[in-house]
This record gives C-alpha cells, structure tokens and sequence, in this order.
C-alpha cells in the first residue's frame, strides 16, 4: 500500500520515494553519509601534496 | 621534478557529456607546439621603432637617396637658360630608427596558493590506492612544458626566417602598412625609399614641388596569428584542448583558455629567449644570421639629361625649372637586411630539485613480494632514473635532471638518507655519506626484506648534494627524493 502525506503519494507501491521536497537535517546527514560509504573518493592535492579537497561520489556498484 | 601527463576535457564520439581525460602523446605534442602562441604574445627578444627603449641596432642608418628638381626661375624678357636655371639635386634621407630591445626578466619561482600549475593523475598510499587530483610543482611545470616546449620550437624550425605561425613572436621587414597573420610594431616606417617621380613633373606645372617622390614604406612587424591556427584549437567545440588547473580562489577545476596559458608558460620562455647561456638566446643584426622579411632597397633615378624645362605664361613671365630624368636603379651600397640569431650555448648549472617539505615524486608504488627495492640513478649524462624492481628494465628515465647539459667536469655526489623507516631488514645505500664521483652512475636505494603482508605502505626521503670538489668544500645544490613502496598490509 502506497504511503500518502496529505494526498500525495511519497512511497509507492513500488517502494520508490516521490514529491519529497525537502530533508531534515538528520535525513540530510543520512545520504551524505550513505554517499560516503560507497568510499568512492576524489582527492585534490597541491603542489606540495597537501590534500585540499576531498569529494565523495557514487559508486557504479553500491557498497551494501 | 617529473614529466607528468596532464589533464583536459575532451568529448570523443559517442560520449553524452565531455569528460576528464589524461592527454594523450599527440595532444601533449600539440601543447609544446602551442608555446611558439604563448611566447608571442610578449616576446622578450624584440625590436621597436623610434623609442626610447634598448639599444639602436648596430649597423645603421637606412640610407635613402632620390633626385629632387631645382628652384624654379621666371624672367620678364626670356626664358633664364639652362646654366642660369638651379640644377636637380639629390637628397639624402638617414634612418637611425630601429632600436633592439631584451626585456629583463627572471625564470619564475613561484607556486601561488600551491596550486599554480596544472593537475595531473595521482595515486596515493594507503590502503584505498585511488587516482586523484594533484597540482603539478614548478619543476614538474617545466620539465612537462617548458623544456619541451622550447625543444618543439626548435624543431617546428623557429629561427628559420619564414613567418609562419611556427616563428610566432618574432619580427621581419614588410612593406605592407597591413601584413596577414602580423601586426606592425609601429606605424612609423623603419625607413622610407623615396624615388623621384619622373612623370610628375611637367612643364605646365612650373613651378613644380621640387620634392615629388614614389615611395615605398618599410615597417617592422611581429608573426601574430590567431590562437585559432594552432592544433589546439578544437574547430567543432570551438574549444582549446589545453591542459586543466585548480583555480584556488573559487575551488574550481578549469582549462586554460589561450590567455590563461600565455600568462602561466610565457615568462618562463621570455626568460630562455633573452638570456646568455640558456641555449635559446635570441636576437636581431644587421649584417649576419637568417634573413627576416623583406630586404631594404635604395632605388633612385639615373638622370639622362639636365631636365631643363620651359613654361611661357605672358610676355612678363618666361619661366624655366630643371626636372628629374632617368629610370630608376637599385644603389647596392645601401641595401640592409634584417637578420634573426641564436645563440644555442648553454651555462652548464647544477641543478637538483625537492625540498625536505615537497620533495621530488618517485613515479609509482612497487608492491613488496618479501622484497623489494626502489630508488634513484643519476647518470654520467646529467639524467635521472627511476628504480623499481617491479619495472623492465629496472631503470627507467624520470624526465629529471642534475644538470642542464653533458657535464663538461667532474662533479661529485653524496646521498643520506633524510627520513624513512628504522626497521630491521631495511636498508639504504648503497654508499651514504660519501662523495663519490659522478664519473660513474652512482645509486640510492632503499631495500625492504621484511615479509610481504606484514606492514603497510612506506615513504623514505634521500637527501642529495652535488659539489665541484671531492672534498665537498664547494657544494653546488642539494635535493630531496622520495621514494614509496607497499608491504602488502
């Protein structure tokens, strides 16, 4: 059974998230976190290999 | 210092979006051949007109003669004779315009914000060995691009005297106020060849301007042509295939546009070109080299008679003026050629690289099998090598040097080990803290026994110094070269 907030459908029945338009600040640090643990990682060094930047991205393969 | 394989953007077919891509050979080959674009945007070998700036090029003046006509005479009784009527005359015009400027400037030995040169792919230690983003250091900057960038100059035949693109940045006579793919220094001529203008002259113009002269303009111009002409140029994107940065201030990956990478290569190459010694010395002369442009010709006319001339305008004025006559010739002794020079001497320098903070990259991480040795070489020939004794064969060619030429002495190197493990089973060498002549390649290794699986990655840094002496009394330079490996943990 699809899961409705005020008349529009968020989860279906097919368990696919929908019309959400916005994260709290815990469900914000859930996905930052999920994307961090797929541990697929780019890093930004300077000349005198310090790393600057670190940017996490998805992953081709889910980490499970 | 390195050779190191920058990045671009690049969007082969079939691709939805441009990507990241390391450069390959040719468009790397392409780079080098884009500094002839960069170097002429501010050549720091040049030549001016009429300024006050270097030095009046030796040789001069521009020597231009042509007849003019005489003072005309007008009597109120009879024409004035041939002898009472002034004779033609020749001038002499003297050009002491062109002046030969080498602007002062240094090698660069800044690294703004660390970030000032280009990335390439780089692989850390550690357990998640991933491919990342790494400024390159200066020494990396010039072993990529400058130093092959001057040798890709050289060979696209820079100093050969055509204006092609190839010549970009530097400077030829030209009697075109407008020449193609050149912009003139200055619009006021090196020199003018005036000739008298034989059939400007007439016998109802009396009084003639004495002075009526074909002339012919020449100007000192600069190649300039368009980024567009270059291999970089990407007709299709309308983009340029130029190697990507890091910009500090808004924490950006870019490329380069033409001007970004002007400004960045460009006053390491002004440097080579005006300085003695560097082996890409250039100038300009008058008198010897390889000819830039068109050559100056003094042509005047060879008078074939007085030229006297009459006009009757009333009984009161009975005028007479002599006139220019003849063809014209070339006066030989006053032709000049502007010629282009190099110097390909070399100031032989030592010159390591590294410091105990960002000393210079070994290539890649051999993993250890219960053994495992890396290091470096530095050759009787002033090259540097790489030791890995995963690679075949062991040695290969860092792209680094001690010395900027064939060593024309002795020299004299002596290596320590600066940091690295303690471990049993670890050893440097194979000669530490001895001045050993560099008639021989002398080593510096590190060799790592302990059991593969037992320990995780390792870094040794080796300081090295080169003296003139065997004693060490007078040390050259002194580096730092790392080394990495994998125990397998």
């Amino acid at each position: 059974m699809a899961v409705k907030v005020s008349g529009t459908e968020v989860i279906t029945n097919a368990r696919a998230l929908e019309a959400i338009t916005d994260t709290d600040v815990t469900t914000s640090a859930t996905i930052n976190n999920a994307i961090k643990d797929q541990n697929n990682i780019l890093r930004i060094f300077n000349s005198a290999g310090t790393e600057v930047r670190t940017l996490f991205c998805a992953a081709n393969t889910p980490v499970t | 210092m390195a050779v190191r394989t920058p990045l671009f953007i690049n969007q082969p077919d079939g691709q939805v979006q441009p990507q990241i891509y390391e450069m390959d050979a040719t468009s790397i080959t392409n780079v080098h051949r884009f500094a002839t674009y960069a170097y002429g945007q501010n050549p720091s070998a040049r030549l001016e007109v009429n300024t006050a700036n270097g030095t009046l090029l030796s040789g001069q003046p521009f020597v231009d003669t042509y007849y003019i006509a005489g003072a005309y005479s007008t009597r109120v009784d009879r024409f004035a004779t041939e002898a009472e009527t002034a004779n033609i005359s020749m001038s002499t015009d003297n050009y002491n315009r062109l002046r030969l400027v080498h602007d002062s400037a240094s090698l660069p030995t800044g690294d703004t914000n660390n970030f000032q040169y280009p990335i390439f792919l780089y692989a850390t230690s550690g357990d998640d060995i991933d491919t990342h983003f790494r400024a390159m250091s200066r020494t990396d900057f010039i072993d990529t691009f400058v130093t092959p960038g001057l040798q890709q100059m050289e060979s696209d035949g820079f100093w050969n005297g055509t204006n092609n693109r190839q010549q970009n940045g530097t400077h030829f006579i030209t009697t075109s106020s407008n020449p193609s793919n050149a912009s003139l220094v200055s619009a006021t001529p090196l020199a003018i060849n005036s000739t008298a203008n034989v059939a400007a002259y007439t016998s109802g113009g009396i009084p003639e301007t004495q002075k009526q002269t074909t002339d012919v303009n020449y100007y000192i111009a600069k190649v300039d042509f368009p980024a567009t002409a270059w291999e970089v140029y990407d007709s299709e994107a309308g983009t340029y295939d130029l190697p990507l940065y890091f910009d500090a201030g808004t924490e950006q990956i870019r490329q380069h546009t033409p001007t970004t990478w002007a400004n960045l290569l460009g006053p390491f190459l002004r440097y080579y070109f005006r300085t003695v010694g560097s082996g890409y010395y250039t100038s300009y002369s008058l008198s010897s080299g390889t000819q830039k442009g068109s050559t100056y010709t003094d042509t005047r006319v060879v008078p074939t008679g007085s030229g006297y001339t009459t006009r009757y305008v009333n009984t009161d004025d009975y005028r007479t003026q002599e006139f220019p006559t003849g063809t014209a010739t070339t006066v030989s002794a006053n032709t000049k050629r502007l010629y282009i020079t190099r110097s390909a001497s070399v100031t032989e320098t030592v010159a390591l690289a590294g410091t105990t903070s960002n000393p210079v990259l070994f290539d890649s991480f051999p993993n250890s099998d219960g053994d495992v040795t890396t290091g470096w070489r530095f050759n009787t020939n002033g090259t540097i090598d790489w030791y890995n004794t995963e690679e075949s064969p062991n040695y290969y060619d860092s792209g680094s040097t001690w010395v900027n030429t064939t060593p024309s002495q002795t020299y004299y190197i002596r290596f320590n080990k600066y940091s690295g493990t303690s471990a049993s089973n670890v050893s440097y060498g194979p000669t530490l803290n001895t001045w050993q002549a560099l008639t021989s390649a002398r080593v510096i290794r590190v060799t790592d026994s302990r059991p593969a699986g037992t320990y995780e990655s390792e870094e040794a840094v080796f300081k090295v110094e080169i003296a003139s002496d065997s004693g060490g009394s007078n040390i050259l330079d002194t580096g730092y070269y790392n080394t990495f490996w994998e125990g397998g943990l």
